[in-house]
């Protein structure tokens, strides 16, 4: 397979992956009741598989993310969170994360 | 197309969406585009990856093994795993909403959700009970179309100039996008959807070494069934609770 066509069929692959699942959840809210146990659950399940996607994504990057150190990357994150626990400011946490990580990459 | 634009729900899901959220995807996107056209997609795919997939961990995993040269049968398992969560994103968005009491058809409603991505689905969350669902809707949709229009900028730039910038500064772009959504599901004023973010979150570090990629759905699973549980303890201690009171 030459290298275009398996680039094509990649990206399909991985827009229809994506999609299967849109149109379960499309398929399914139909049978969900909305005031039902299960429909909580969804809820705590999807907030937790996002932190633990995210996390994944901090902890253990693929690609060019994966050339910077764990430390600095922890480092930013706990930034982030301190200045969210005190200032309870989002932008100024994410500054403050993303500043201490980009200070880190660049000096050691 | 006026009337919709003179909503204020929909004014306040522009203006919301133009600020961090677009910037921060932006951002992530150009960083994606310049790791795609590094593994050898062509400007076409990757913007097609954009539109297409819209969940980065997915685009991620998918270059990634494109980069490596994997199996397209291990590319679409990798992507079915790391987009899992857009199953239950979709359904809870839809819940938000109120999607069966607009009684939207299938096929719209389809439409609507192939836009949903973590981004716009943490607003909501944030924005339920506080704007109508219909009036949520409309945020929905604003928001979307300017982060969406965002994320296509981005990704172009980062095609073309991708080249140029310095590694570090590109590092950090990627870096924003779990940095961003984790600390915006922490913002979050319901308390046991950040226990369900803390616990998915802890748990994965603990499980990957044991589980590798399969860490996620563990995780995902156990942290948001140990949440539930807590929160379902939690109300019924302050119902018994309330009950003494009144007794």
């Amino acid at each position: 397979m030459s290298a275009e066509y398996y680039g094509a069929a990649a990206v399909g692959l991985a827009i229809i992956a994506t999609f299967v699942w849109r149109f379960l959840g499309v398929l399914i809210y139909q049978n969900v009741d909305a005031d039902s146990l299960i429909m909580r659950l969804i809820n705590m399940l999807a907030y937790s598989l996002v932190g633990a996607v995210m996390m994944q994504l901090m902890v253990a990057p693929t690609g060019l993310l994966a050339t910077s150190a764990l430390s600095h990357r922890l480092a930013g994150l706990l930034v982030g969170l301190a200045l969210l626990a005190i200032a309870r400011n989002l932008p100024i946490a994410l500054l403050g994360a993303i500043g201490t990580f980009g200070m880190l990459s660049l000096l050691f | 197309m006026f009337s919709f634009l003179s909503h204020p729900e929909v004014r306040q899901g522009f203006r919301d969406a133009a600020g961090l959220p677009g910037i921060a995807l932006a951002a992530t996107m150009l960083g994606f585009a310049t790791m795609s056209k590094e593994a050898g997609l062509s400007l076409l795919m990757t913007m097609l990856s954009t539109a297409g997939v819209w969940g980065l961990p997915g685009q991620v995993a998918m270059v990634g093994l494109f980069a490596s040269g994997s199996s397209l049968v291990l590319i679409f398992l990798a992507v079915t795993m790391a987009n899992m969560r857009m199953l239950l994103m979709v359904i809870s968005a839809s819940d938000s909403m109120g999607i069966k009491q607009q009684q939207m058809p299938a096929w719209k409603h389809m439409l609507l959700f192939h836009f949903m991505a973590a981004t716009a689905w943490l607003r909501m969350g944030q924005l339920k009970g506080h704007l109508a669902p219909h009036e949520l809707t409309r945020y929905y949709i604003a928001f979307t179309i300017v982060i969406f229009s965002f994320s296509i900028c981005g990704t172009a730039l980062g095609f073309y100039i991708g080249d140029i910038m310095p590694s570090s500064l590109l590092r950090v772009m990627i870096y924003i996008t779990p940095l961003y959504l984790i600390l915006l599901a922490l913002s979050g004023q319901a308390r046991s959807n950040r226990l369900a973010v803390i616990f998915g979150g802890l748990f994965v570090v603990m499980l990957m070494p044991f589980m590798g990629q399969g860490a996620i759905f563990v995780a995902g699973f156990a942290g948001g069934g140990l949440a539930l549980a807590l929160t379902l303890r939690n109300e019924a201690q302050q119902a018994k609770q309330r009950g003494q009171n009144e007794r």
